[in-house]
């Protein structure tokens, strides 16, 4: 013989209301956890230079906050400057010879952007030379260092390299 | 007379609950926020020199004797056999190769007692080039660059040479 389902259990003990409340304890523990991770990594300034997606950085204890500036991206299958390519393969790059690169695309382009400049300097625009090197970490020394003189020859003189930090 | 306050009306209601509403919705628009400000990869800056170009000093109007002050001139070669150190017309032991890898920490230990000696000797005694060699991975300089830079003992740090200059000395 079956037995009937109890009454006083579903109907009676809760006053008959039949409405249920959610139990927010523990999304509120989560979200407290998180909001403690969130802070640690919290940053006041933001992010002032994005990581180029196609570039693996190389790491250093260097701790020094990166600031924004002309940006130049030297990777395995080319060189970008401030998202215009420029050239195709940084070893063939890193090859030519000083003469060929003052006749290059690279450097026309930064003579243009230097003389836009230091024609914004009468509307109190001050040109400050800064330019940031995001280069993989598998490019030749020399396809940086013809970046470098390009650069140098423009007046954009103060480089930086950007750097994926492991210092504390 | 006072009125008796209800008893059956406290019984039925029980314990208040906070309303935790306000608070959510304020959690709810504090995590975006916040994710959007968060650094998970850090990223950090190495400032670099060129160096100076031979007669930069002199280019134009009549040339002044300048008094002869002696520097370090401290610069670190990047070759594929390994490192070599030359400071002050002295050349340090070639650093080799270390199980086909470059030898970054006898680089810094070598460094490290060599700036013992030279600190307040000369003007440029926190300078140092870098000159590498044509195929060199720009990793091993970055690399070069931190071996340089800083020495560590413990949990102090000694700053050694951080104005570094690049050169490509090496063909």
């Amino acid at each position: 013989m079956a037995f009937a389902p109890s009454k006083g259990k579903k109907h009676g003990a809760e006053g008959g209301s039949g409405r249920m409340e959610l139990n927010m304890t523990s999304l509120i523990d989560m979200f407290t956890c998180l909001l403690a991770f969130l802070l640690k990594s919290f940053s006041a300034e933001g992010a002032l230079v994005t990581p180029s997606s196609g570039l693996t950085l190389p790491n250093s204890s260097a701790g020094e906050r990166a600031k924004p500036g002309l940006t130049i991206e030297i990777g395995q299958n080319g060189i970008v400057v401030e998202g215009v390519h420029m050239a195709d393969n940084a070893a063939e790059f890193g090859k030519t010879d000083f003469q060929t690169l003052l006749k290059s695309p690279m450097y026309a382009d930064l003579d243009r952007r230097h003389k836009a400049a230091l024609a914004m300097e009468e509307y109190g625009s001050k040109f400050e030379g800064e330019v940031i090197i995001q280069g993989d970490k598998q490019i030749p020394f020399s396809a940086l260092y013809k970046v470098m003189f390009i650069c140098a020859r423009n007046d954009y003189g103060k480089m930086r390299l950007i750097v994926i930090s492991t210092a504390e | 007379m006072a009125f008796k306050p209800s008893l059956s009306r406290k019984a039925a209601e029980g314990p208040e609950e906070l309303d935790l509403t306000p608070y959510m919705n304020f959690v709810m628009i504090l995590i975006p926020v916040i994710m959007q400000a968060s650094e998970y990869i850090k990223i950090a800056m190495i400032p670099i020199n060129l160096p100076p170009a031979p007669g930069a000093s002199s280019a134009g109007g009549p040339v002044e004797p300048e008094p002869v002050e002696e520097t370090l001139d401290l610069a670190v070669a990047v070759t594929s056999g390994g490192f070599t150190i030359t400071a002050a017309s002295a050349r340090l032991p070639i650093i080799p190769l270390k199980d086909d890898d470059y030898d970054y920490e006898k680089l810094n230990e070598e460094l490290w007692k060599l700036k013992q000696q030279v600190q307040g000797k000369y003007p440029d005694d926190t300078k140092i080039m870098i000159a590498s060699g044509q195929d060199i991975h720009y990793e091993v300089i970055v690399k070069t660059m931190d071996a340089t830079r800083a020495h560590q003992e413990g949990v102090r740090s000694f700053m050694m040479f951080p104005d570094v200059s690049l050169s490509s000395g090496i063909t």
